[in-house]
């Protein structure tokens, strides 16, 4: 007999964990029935990891015409989303970090709810499509079994906390960040100061200054590992970086920041991003805006301030008594690689995918996922190999592939071998045949050309021409985004494109923007020059061009950075003219398609992005949760669980009334009586909570049930609670909307 | 508990004889027109290509109610119906409804115009997977024999694998 995965995982589940994932069930449930705004759910999703994916407006241009697709109930699931439309999971893998166990658990779950795919994305998260919204539940509930929350992969909050995956077993770097990174991601998700962003939030680690892998200087705040004149731990610390449409390079917030000030100033960083980010205008709501208006002095200031306010947290500093608790034990003992017999295309391969760490007789390997996927069955033998090889140290990296650590020399052979058996011994890792690409127009709403379609091609024609054993071109990265918003990170690739569209003689034609001469190394120091956009078609050849170049042209020494800005825009531009012509229809039909997709090209399918979530106001988020616990307590009373009920019901009221407290007083404790006490000072004795007819009535059940206190709930009172409690909330929202129409009618 | 008319998604594989030497790239066009002609029952929603993969899921017609694919898993092509959105109906309709409808997809397939020939499908020995891990190997085995007399288990010995098994058609 089969049984729930919430009654088989019921006990290797954090408490926590299955809580917010049953607190998400109830979400869509009441979405279905219309009882929760489609904005709220849809923030709520996306703070879960739930994202839309292209088509779920229900649109779609077939090649000919535009289709209406019929995904069956009217139900919405977001503004403009059509419930039942699929959709993608994104799982945040903090710093990379995964064991054998949860590569098994994300095969199971590629192949019942998705198509058999798992994707590791340009920030070390994990992504799944074509996932129905009802489905999402379960697949939380499995990935909470292995120690995995989806929770604020996506929408306005702190997303997934990258580190370099050699952070442990670097040559160069300072000490391991792993433990840092750890506890940063611990402390802020969910954190109630990371709440209230207007828009996403995005920390990266380093453990040296130099090498590209941590790319702290493209993130919203960003350390790199210090050490201090004493060889006491701190980081540089950084923010108001970010790519999307126009990048900022992060300032240096402070060169030196202690160790134990890193969570608290993390805080106070969120705590004013909260307070003074932009949150009407998304374009322009991430932390780099402010920071750039601002000042780095002037934001640097208003943080002290509020740092020296913050009420103190135990949870700042407890876990550097543990940070040992990271380190990795090898599998295996350290030997070095004998003279056994090497197959075919080994040496290739190991010059490419091996790098041998700082401790002696162990290399990390590099499997290169072609464009960043595996199938269920390979994460299956991935695990099997990590088992056999090294147990549980597999990092995801940006560049979309796995890292498999302390692996000892002597096994090297037999890895390679293990690897050609699932067909994962591709050489190249690094190299110029290794790009990277956003998942652009396959799946994507904001997509515009098909980065997918063209690393392929890309990555096929490289392959097919040996670039990775070009010494003066095998070390240039080529990074490809499906739009301007970046997540492939074209700005700091060497030979970057992001997808844009022209009209040629009144048809859509997918071109790329060209951009060259963005800096990986220095933790992506600098950006790229945009040169000309070019017909999708071209690119290959743009590639060629610039690569051949380079070679023929550049100094003694000169890095391809340095050859770009020697040239400058205008002899780039000219350089690709002729290949920025785009071809008549009817002479070369194939300029008015994309990579990888044979229907002719349109702009139309374009919908609304979710990259911004929604905003949500704090108190708006707060009430809805207020709305679903009243809506649990009247289950809890069809059930005839009468003192559930009640705790539920009073349960509620608290959440609203904290969530109008908070409007005023931020750090209000969060137990009832500071809740009550602070509700009645500054709603209820200034009357602001009161309704022109009821006057204070609703008011006064909150009260009446706070001083009752528990243990005394029968039927008939449990009943009139939960009566209550909704009447209470209803106020509650009258309240803030009252509130509001206050603020908008203020003078500027 | 649930029962076995609780499980949903089926799985149905119908394995080439013929066109293992095609250029999976070549399903993409033939897919989509699919989608311009509303070849299959149901709404089509879109073509994802995986070509690019190891014995994967090759390339994929994402449906609402199911998947039609020309799938390459563990080397063997074949065309895969994936089941996936409930419905009122017991578990073996649902079976019996998965293999005719890979029955269908892969005659369609075979016929179409852009393979003339190359195609070819048995049609009498089709592989069905239980798609879903609340149940047991025993309770998907006796389910399946139900639905479709003369099943055979043939699942792996790694217990993560889910419960396979072929059964008999008649095309």
């Amino acid at each position: 007999m089969s049984t729930t995965w919430k009654e088989r995982l019921a006990d290797r589940t954090d408490p926590e964990l299955a809580r917010e994932i049953e607190i998400f069930e109830t979400q869509i449930e009441l979405r279905k029935r219309g009882e929760l705004d489609e904005k709220i759910f849809a923030e709520q999703r996306l703070r879960r990891g739930a994202y839309g994916q292209r088509y779920d407006n229900g649109q779609r241009h077939d090649g000919i015409q535009t289709q209406t697709i019929d995904y069956g109930r009217d139900t919405t699931k977001g503004p403009d989303t059509a419930f039942d439309a699929p959709g993608m999971m994104r799982i945040k893998v903090p710093f990379g970090g995964l064991t054998a166990e949860q590569m098994d658990v994300m095969a199971d779950l590629s192949e019942e709810y998705s198509v058999g795919v798992s994707h590791v994305t340009t920030r070390q998260d994990i992504q799944m499509h074509y996932i129905h919204i009802e489905d999402t539940p379960d697949y939380m509930r499995r990935l909470a079994g292995v120690g995995i929350t989806t929770r604020e992969a996506c929408g306005n909050s702190v997303r997934n906390v990258t580190a370099c995956p050699y952070a442990g077993i670097c040559t160069d770097e300072t000490f391991d960040v792993t433990p840092y990174a750890n506890a940063i991601m611990e402390f802020l998700l969910g954190h109630p100061d990371t709440q209230d962003f207007g828009r996403k939030f995005k920390i990266a680690f380093s453990g040296c200054q130099h090498h590209a892998c941590g790319l702290v200087i493209m993130h919203d705040m960003g350390a790199v590992a210090k050490v201090d004149a004493d060889g006491k731990r701190g980081f540089a610390l950084y923010v108001g970086g970010g790519l999307g449409a126009v990048p900022h390079e992060a300032k240096v917030f402070d060169p030196f920041l202690p160790e134990e000030e890193l969570l608290p100033m993390a805080q106070a960083i969120s705590r004013v991003f909260a307070r003074l980010g932009e949150k009407k205008n998304r374009a322009r709501a991430r932390i780099k805006f402010l920071v750039a208006n601002m000042g780095i002095e002037a934001f640097k200031e208003e943080v002290l301030k509020e740092r020296a306010i913050l009420p103190h947290d135990d949870n700042w500093t407890a876990y550097l008594n543990d940070l040992d608790a990271h380190t990795e034990t090898p599998k295996k003992p350290a030997a070095a690689l004998n003279g056994a017999a090497r197959p075919e295309g080994f040496d290739a391969w190991q010059k490419t995918n091996i790098y041998p760490q700082r401790q002696q007789g162990y290399v990390a390997v590099v499997v290169s996922l072609p464009l960043g996927d595996a199938t269920a069955t390979q994460m299956r033998q991935l695990a099997d190999i990590a088992r056999k090889y090294c147990g549980d140290t597999i990092r995801a990296t940006v560049d979309q592939n796995f890292l498999f650590r302390w692996v000892s020399e002597a096994d090297v052979i037999d890895f390679y071998n293990d690897l050609t058996a699932i067909g994962l011994d591709a050489p190249g890792a690094k190299t110029i045949v290794d790009v990277t690409a956003c998942p652009g127009t396959d799946s994507c709403k904001l997509g515009i050309s098909s980065s997918r379609g063209l690393a392929a091609e890309l990555s096929k024609r490289l392959n097919e021409q040996n670039a990775m054993f070009d010494e003066v071109i095998n070390g240039l990265h080529i990074k490809i985004s499906g739009c301007f918003n970046s997540c492939g990170q074209h700005h700091i690739s060497d030979i970057g494109f992001y997808g844009v569209n022209r009209n040629v003689k009144g048809r859509s034609v997918p071109h790329f923007q060209v951009i060259l001469g963005g800096q990986w190394t220095e933790n992506a120091k600098s950006y790229g020059l945009a040169v000309a956009a070019i017909p999708s078609k071209n690119i290959p050849a743009v590639v060629d061009r610039v690569t051949n170049r380079y070679r023929d042209d550049r100094t003694d020494g000169e890095s391809f950075q340095e050859f770009i800005t020697r040239l400058g825009k205008r002899e780039l531009k000219a350089m690709f003219e002729d290949l920025a012509q785009v071809p008549d229809y009817d002479a070369d039909r194939s300029f008015y398609s994309d990579w990888g997709d044979p229907r002719e090209y349109t702009h139309g399918d374009r919908g609304k992005g979710e990259c911004a979530g929604e905003v949500v106001s704090l108190v708006d988020f707060t009430l809805a949760e207020a709305e679903r616990e009243a809506f649990e307590a009247s289950i809890l009373l069809d059930e005839k669980k009468f003192a559930d009920a009640d705790a539920m019901a009073y349960q509620a009221m608290l959440s609203a009334a904290r969530a109008l407290v908070r409007t005023q007083f931020l750090d209000v404790p969060d137990n009832p009586d500071s809740i009550v006490a602070e509700f009645r000072k500054r709603f209820y004795d200034t009357q602001l909570f009161f309704d022109r007819f009821a006057q204070g009535k609703f008011a006064g059940y909150l009260f009446s049930r706070h001083e009752r206190g528990n243990g005394n709930a029968n039927p008939e009172a449990a009943r009139q609670l939960v009566e209550e409690a909704q009447l209470f909330i209803e106020a509650s929202h009258a309240c803030q909307t009252r509130m509001a129409d206050e603020i908008n009618k203020a003078p500027a | 508990m649930s029962n076995i008319d609780d499980i949903q998604k089926i799985d149905v594989k119908i394995f080439a004889t013929k066109g293992e030497d095609i250029n999976p790239y070549e399903f993409v066009p033939v897919l989509q027109r699919w989608i311009q002609e509303h070849a299959l029952p149901g709404t089509l929603i879109d073509v994802a290509d995986y070509s690019h993969m190891h014995q994967g899921p090759g390339v994929i017609l994402v449906g609402h109610e199911y998947n039609v694919s020309v799938d390459y898993a563990d080397g063997k092509m074949g065309v895969l119906f994936h089941y996936k959105r409930p419905a009122e109906s017991t578990f073996a309709d649902r079976a019996q409804s998965a293999v005719k409808q890979a029955l269908n997809a892969a005659k369609l397939l075979e016929e179409d115009t852009a393979f003339k020939g190359r195609l070819a499908f048995d049609t009498s020995n089709p592989q069905l997977i239980v798609n879903d891990r609340t149940i047991d190997a025993a309770a998907a085995s006796d389910a399946v024999k139900n639905a479709l007399p003369g099943a055979v288990y043939v699942g792996s010995d790694d217990l993560r694998h889910r419960a396979s098994f072929r059964v008999s058609a008649k095309a």
